[in-house]
């Protein structure tokens, strides 16, 4: 018994030291890396070129990057720098997560700041972002675009998702085929994995992500669209709070050095 | 019984015990170091995962680095496997998920490949004739996959030793062999379209959780730790349904190079993110239940609506969150909603009996005509 109440304790010591170590890495990540990189270069300001010309020097680039924040306090200057960066090195497509629908339940507030911080930075005026919330229940899909543009630029598209449009999206696809097949549209034995992702498509035309970060200390996935996921690299970052812009390429570049063999 | 007997009998089980593949029990306890001891029981103090998937990577390296051939790093990699289901058994996690063989893995070259199919039967089989040792720990061995695209021998022995552990309830082992989660997700879909095709299941009765039911992993919890060795940090077409919720730990050596200490490791990171991970899981499971509520909701004003012949869509709309944001008071509307949740779930349960029939005349059918004789008899 006595025993036992030792072994407890001690875990609960183990714990408590981890936890110290990663939050006090956290805090050097916050405080110090920070002014840190104001030293190294940063005091001027960032300016678009920057970033695109940073994305063209790494070898390998995602096409569709999906950025989840897992931390309980959610800071939409720091999303929307995150969100900023991306835009200006180019990225076709974004996914920014959150389990609980923080972003998803207000994407005109999101809009506002980022059109805030995008102004922070130089030579942004030619990029252009569409905020897309995929809903539910064959509901439509709710757009809101950054400025009013005519003529065919590139534009980033940017999709806010929270966890129910993980697994929820399967289960819509499923309803939805299963509709077509009570509707004798189609025979149940047609269906396999090209037809399922495409009728994954119709909900939101995204390609599969390549990267996925995620910002917190909770390593899961938590509800992130399973059907989307196959091939995807997760990589981890204690916190989205303060994060430089630095620190971001750092880890578009550990992404760039990972290798997929496909099964062979 | 025959004291005698029965005497060299336990003799006989402990001498196979001794040179046992699958469940080397009495080497581990041998190299059981005290430390290793007292780390468990720390361990074990806190929140331990009740099922534990792994993805294997990193055989065909190992046998690279040392030198040797590709099979032979792949033996290794199954001797690790042995081990480690010793340490979770020890551990007290009771299920264990591995990912053996993916669909995609039938690109590599025809010699690899057919040595690793070669590997699987003859592992089964001694699985099969470590049959006690099956019994005596009570393992449930699975096999989760398309088994229709494993070569015949293998597919006999894979169903025999599903057959002989189907009811075993002690511990789990899950191993994936021509899986991929893609195509699990696909053959769920197709599965309860075929139930909508036939007549037993409406569209609507369409839900996370019969989804869930009609997945190879139907009789399995969701894995809480997912271990993935090698450095690399995706998940290859692994349980992604089931890991949505499970602690991801990324592991930086080989799989053969995988020790104690590393699954201790992966342990405690599991603890640590314990109570966030359980949370999210918490709001998962009400949202879920609510989502079902809500269909049958709208089901039935659907078919009140058509039964009334309303056309007025607006009042359709208020009537609809009305009813979802509180309990209506209305007496007829609560009796049709209770006939129809347990009309659903009869259907439900209809096509779920199906589906298990299915399964199981599937499974018979892949027996060896040696077993089968034997059962009838």
């Amino acid at each position: 018994m006595a025993l036992d109440i030792c072994h407890t304790v001690l875990l609960h010591f183990v714990h408590i030291l981890l936890w110290t170590r990663l939050y006090l890495w956290t805090l050097v990540l916050r405080f110090i890396s920070k002014p840190f990189g104001l030293c190294i270069g940063e005091r001027r300001k960032l300016s678009a070129e920057r970033c695109r010309i940073d994305s063209k020097n790494l070898p390998k680039l995602p096409l569709h990057i999906g950025l989840q924040i897992v931390e309980n306090r959610i800071s939409d200057g720091d999303v929307a720098n995150l969100l900023v960066w991306c835009i200006a090195m180019g990225f076709s497509y974004i996914s920014l997560f959150d389990n609980e629908g923080y972003f998803k339940n207000n994407p005109s507030r999101l809009r506002s700041v980022l059109q805030k911080k995008m102004a922070d930075v130089s030579e942004s005026d030619h990029l252009v972002f569409q905020i897309e919330v995929p809903v539910r229940n064959g509901g439509k899909c709710y757009e809101v675009i950054s400025k009013d543009t005519s003529q065919a630029t590139k534009r980033t598209r940017i999709a806010i998702m929270s966890c129910e449009d993980g697994r929820g999206d399967i289960l819509d696809s499923a309803r939805h085929l299963c509709q077509d097949v009570a509707d004798k549209r189609y025979r149940a034995s047609e269906i396999d994995i090209p037809h399922l992702d495409q009728v994954m498509n119709t909900l939101l035309d995204y390609p599969d992500p390549e990267l996925i970060i995620q910002f917190g200390r909770v390593n899961s996935l938590l509800g992130y669209s399973p059907w989307k996921i196959r091939v995807t690299e997760i990589l981890s970052v204690p916190t989205h709070h303060s994060i430089n812009y630095q620190s971001f390429v750092n880890v578009l570049q550990s992404y760039s050095k990972t290798q997929q063999r496909f099964g062979k | 019984m025959d004291p005698d007997l029965s005497k060299s009998n336990e003799h006989w089980i402990e001498a196979s015990a001794a040179t046992s593949e699958w469940f080397p029990e009495k080497q581990y306890q041998a190299q059981k170091t005290w430390l290793q001891s007292f780390c468990l029981r720390v361990l074990k103090c806190g929140p331990v995962p009740q099922h534990v998937a792994f993805i294997m990577d990193g055989n065909r390296r190992f046998a690279k680095k040392k030198s040797v051939q590709t099979l032979e790093g792949h033996s290794l990699g199954f001797e690790k496997l042995a081990e480690t289901l010793q340490w979770c058994l020890d551990l007290g996690i009771t299920e264990v998920t591995v990912y053996a063989f993916s669909i995609e893995n039938f690109k590599r070259s025809r010699q690899e490949v057919d040595g690793l199919m070669e590997l699987a039967r003859k592992k089964f089989l001694r699985l099969l004739e470590e049959k006690d040792q099956i019994m005596k720990h009570g393992v449930c061995v699975q096999v989760i996959g398309d088994l229709n695209l494993l070569p015949r021998d293998v597919q006999e022995v894979v169903a025999e030793a599903m057959f002989i552990s189907r009811n075993n309830t002690r511990a789990t082992l899950n191993v994936c062999l021509a899986y991929t989660s893609r195509q699990e997700m696909a053959n769920a879909v197709k599965e309860v379209a075929l139930g909508v095709e036939e007549g037993i299941l409406e569209p609507s009765d369409v839900s996370e959780e019969l989804l869930e039911e009609c997945l190879y992993t139907h009789r399995c919890k969701d894995p809480e730790l997912l271990v993935r060795t090698s450095g690399e940090v995706r998940l290859s077409d692994f349980l992604l349904w089931q890991s949505g919720y499970s602690v991801l730990s990324f592991v930086e050596v080989l799989w053969p190079e995988f020790s104690i200490w590393h699954l201790f490791a992966a342990v405690l990171h599991y603890q640590t993110k314990y109570n966030a991970v359980q949370r999210a899981k918490e709001a998962m499971l009400d949202n879920r239940r609510r989502a079902v509520l809500e269909s049958d909701h709208r089901c039935v004003l659907a078919q009140s609506n058509t039964s009334k012949e309303t056309t007025l869509s607006d009042r359709k709309e208020t009537s609809l969150s009305d009813h979802i944001a509180m309990p209506s008071n209305d007496d007829a509307f609560h009796k049709r909603l209770s006939k129809y949740r347990n009309d659903r779930e009869s259907r439900i349960a209809k096509f779920l009996g199906a589906l298990n029939k299915r399964r199981e005349d599937f499974l018979m059918s892949l027996l060896p005509e040696r077993t089968l004789c034997q059962i009838v008899a």
